[in-house]
């Protein structure tokens, strides 16, 4: 079998070592090796991937490593046919702290978490952000987010309008 | 993914980094405590700082947040959210309740749009019809949601039959419903009244049911083959006296077969029934009278006009809580009043909610003229449940039109369900044409409400055409401007009886028309404010 180190590229052209363990978390480098078992062991490229951000993912994987594999959860119908939100709340202290970034690392981990398939950690950042507009004002999330105020007073009091009247829906 | 280019700029690294990799990236590592670790993830989070000179603002001050501190929201210069393609940008909605969306989506044009997005119809389509299948993109996710949640509720009422009657044939893609009824016709000589016998008709024949809940044939026997309407409303009409041969003839149509099966008085009609202990049948019989127009009884030689059973299953689940009181039993069934409830309700309400509308309709003595009256009445069972559908939601109103439900029912004088009809109704943005051609009292039910609310007024019109045996509803909106300040939405129902109950007696038929120049000249008198908890009032 192969050797129990993989070596990556990430895309500032640094070659990582990470365990086969870690590596296999992730369902994209997962396949990747399947597909070049028996061909030479060069390093996997990670192009879409900076080395830090990697270095986060392999963070989180070392402390997830021996998490039970996620079991695919046969979804119940939607009986009522109602929107329905997830629960966004993250009950791992660790991960608590791990959350506990700067913004912009954080939608970076969570496009790389994208992309290497990682489950768990997609999950995590999907709901830091989430938990990060939550209650939040309009205001407050463009300023929290940086968003662009390019809508026009029109606009916005329609919105108003249209929220009024469904404040206490859902 | 090019969205990522973006965010991962080639940064120097810095032997801290490569420490940390060794020592993440090692299985032995494990054994190393948290508070290693943790300070590994401050020292990169130094080193992005450092790295990424341009963010120096930024990243001092996310540094900082590592102290929570609830007051201080910090500033972003550049939109991160921006990075991500718009799927994972649903996914993390997807954790967020309807309000908070909303929110989100008016903080600016994209995110406004992303509300009509196909994609996150799609999302939606697939989340609440769970529905996972692959379209091409021709399929317009906002517009199947509509019709899927319309007929998910059929769906839905079919899964709770068979919780509730298992024993219930299955054929087909669905669970099919059997009705049991057992209607004699037989001449009045033959059939001597039976105190317990539910409907009764004073005519040349006599036409009765056995009580309700039981349906079953007294000797046992069967003289016309079972007949299984198989379909999820039924309805047995046509009923008419054949003067020439001096027997009546009933016309069925059933769904599953489709053709009209005339039998004749030795007939019995079988329609399987739900379950015997359940008392959801409605029958309703009307008398031609020839003779004497005054008489509120029929005359000894008046006619069986018709004869309609209509069932719909979720009202009859419902209804099985609201046993009727057979002490209370009209002999001359249908003869003296009505009640109608119509209501509309929101796709996701299961109860009866929401009367605004109920009208009692009564003969004076001496049988001339029907009074309307209109009651505040609102069942102890109003259902209090809130309803979420997407586009209820701040951002996303107006993004559908609405869908409702509407319901109506006819009680009669002993609280007995005659009729009821249940559909769903879409709010038209123009009145439909249709709404004239069927008005005709002989062969129609003609139903009219109209409602207002704050987006508007809804102008609804229910026509139940026997010819072409359905029902349509027509609704439309008209976007008008009521009174501010006012946040209760104001119901005002104007009522046009459904004339095809009354209208083929001829007794009926000039009482309606009296009462509708009345309805028509104190209209405004006759109507009533009600409160409505409107969907999202």
């Amino acid at each position: 079998m192969a050797s129990e180190s993989i070596s990556v590229t990430t895309s500032d052209d640094q070659t990582i070592q990470l365990s086969r363990k870690h590596a296999q978390m992730s369902q994209t480098i997962n396949s990747m090796l399947e597909d070049s078992v028996g061909a030479d062991q060069e390093a996997i490229p990670l192009p879409n991937v900076s080395s830090e951000v990697l270095k986060k993912v392999i963070d989180w994987c070392t402390h997830h490593e021996n998490d039970p594999a996620p079991v695919e959860k046969v979804k119940k119908l939607n009986k009522k046919r109602e929107y329905k939100a997830k629960n966004s709340t993250i009950s791992d202290e660790w991960d608590k702290n791990f959350v506990n970034a700067e913004l912009r690392v954080i939608v970076d981990i969570l496009l790389a978490a994208n992309y290497l398939d990682v489950k768990g950690l997609f999950e995590l950042m999907c709901k830091h952000i989430a938990n990060e507009l939550k209650g939040k004002t309009p205001d407050q999330i463009r300023e929290r987010f940086g968003i662009q105020d390019d809508l026009t007073e029109e606009d916005k009091a329609a919105m108003r309008k249209a929220w009024g009247a469904t404040k206490n829906d859902s | 993914m090019s969205a990522t280019k973006k965010s991962t700029a080639p940064k120097k690294s810095s032997p801290a980094i490569k420490a940390s990799i060794k020592t993440t990236a090692n299985p032995a590592s494990k054994t190393s405590t948290i508070t290693d670790r943790t300070k590994v993830q401050n020292i990169n989070r130094v080193v992005s700082a450092k790295t990424t000179p341009a963010k120096t603002t930024t990243s001092s001050i996310s540094v900082k947040r590592s102290t929570p501190t609830k007051t201080e929201i910090p500033k972003s210069t550049e939109n991160f959210l921006d990075a991500l393609p718009i799927e994972i940008l649903m996914e993390v909605l997807s954790f967020l309740k309807l309000q908070d969306i909303a929110r989100f989506s008016c903080t600016c044009r994209e995110y406004q749009e992303l509300s009509n997005h196909p994609r996150y119809w799609k999302k939606l389509y697939s989340d609440m019809l769970s529905d996972k299948k692959e379209r091409d993109d021709q399929f317009d996710y906002k517009d199947q949601l509509k019709k899927g949640l319309m007929r998910s509720r059929l769906t839905r009422t079919q899964k709770r039959i068979n919780e509730k009657f298992p024993t219930c044939n299955t054929s087909g893609e669905m669970k099919k419903l059997n009705l049991a009824w057992t209607i004699h016709l037989n001449d009045s000589l033959h059939c001597p009244v039976n105190q317990r016998q539910v409907f009764h008709f004073h005519n040349m024949c006599t036409v009765f049911c056995n009580e309700i809940p039981s349906f079953k044939s007294p000797t046992g026997e069967k003289r016309l083959t079972a007949r299984a309407v198989q379909s999820l409303s039924v309805s047995v009409r046509s009923l008419w006296i054949d003067s020439l041969w001096n027997k009546p003839i009933v016309s069925i149509k059933s769904m599953k077969y489709n053709q009209w099966k005339e039998i004749d008085s030795d007939d019995n009609i079988i329609i399987m029934d739900i379950s015997p202990d359940q008392p959801h049948s409605i029958l309703i019989g009307l008398w031609k009278d020839k003779t004497d127009e005054t008489s509120i009884h029929p005359a000894p030689n008046s006619e069986l006009a018709w004869i309609m059973i209509s069932v719909h299953h979720a009202q009859l689940l419902q209804l099985s809580s609201l046993q009727p009181q057979f002490t209370r039993m009209n002999p001359h069934q249908g003869d003296t009043g009505y009640t109608v409830y119509a209501q509309i309700r929101t796709a996701g309400t299961s109860k009866w909610s929401n009367i605004f509308y109920r009208v009692d309709l009564k003969r004076d003595a001496a049988g001339r003229s029907i009074c309307l009256c209109q009651n505040r009445g609102r069942p102890s069972h109003v259902m209090e449940k809130r309803l979420s559908l997407p586009w209820k939601a701040g951002g996303f109103s107006g993004t559908l039109l609405d869908v409702f439900f509407f319901d109506i029912v006819v009680l009669d004088s002993a609280n007995f369900i005659v009729w009821f009809h249940s559909q769903a109704v879409k709010l038209e943005p123009s009145p439909p044409e249709v709404s004239s051609n069927y008005d005709h009292p002989d062969d129609s039910i003609y139903f009219k409400w109209s409602v207002k609310e704050q987006r508007g007024r809804v102008d609804g019109t229910v026509l139940y055409s026997a010819d072409m045996e359905q029902t349509m509803i027509c609704a439309s909106l008209k976007k008008q401007q009521i009174s501010a300040g006012s946040n209760r939405s104001n119901v005002r129902a104007s009522a046009i009886p459904p004339k095809g109950l009354f209208a083929t007696t001829p007794v009926f038929r000039s009482a309606i028309q009296s009462q509708q120049q009345m309805t028509s000249q104190q209209q405004i008198d006759r109507r009533t404010r009600l409160p409505l908890a409107f969907a999202d009032g």
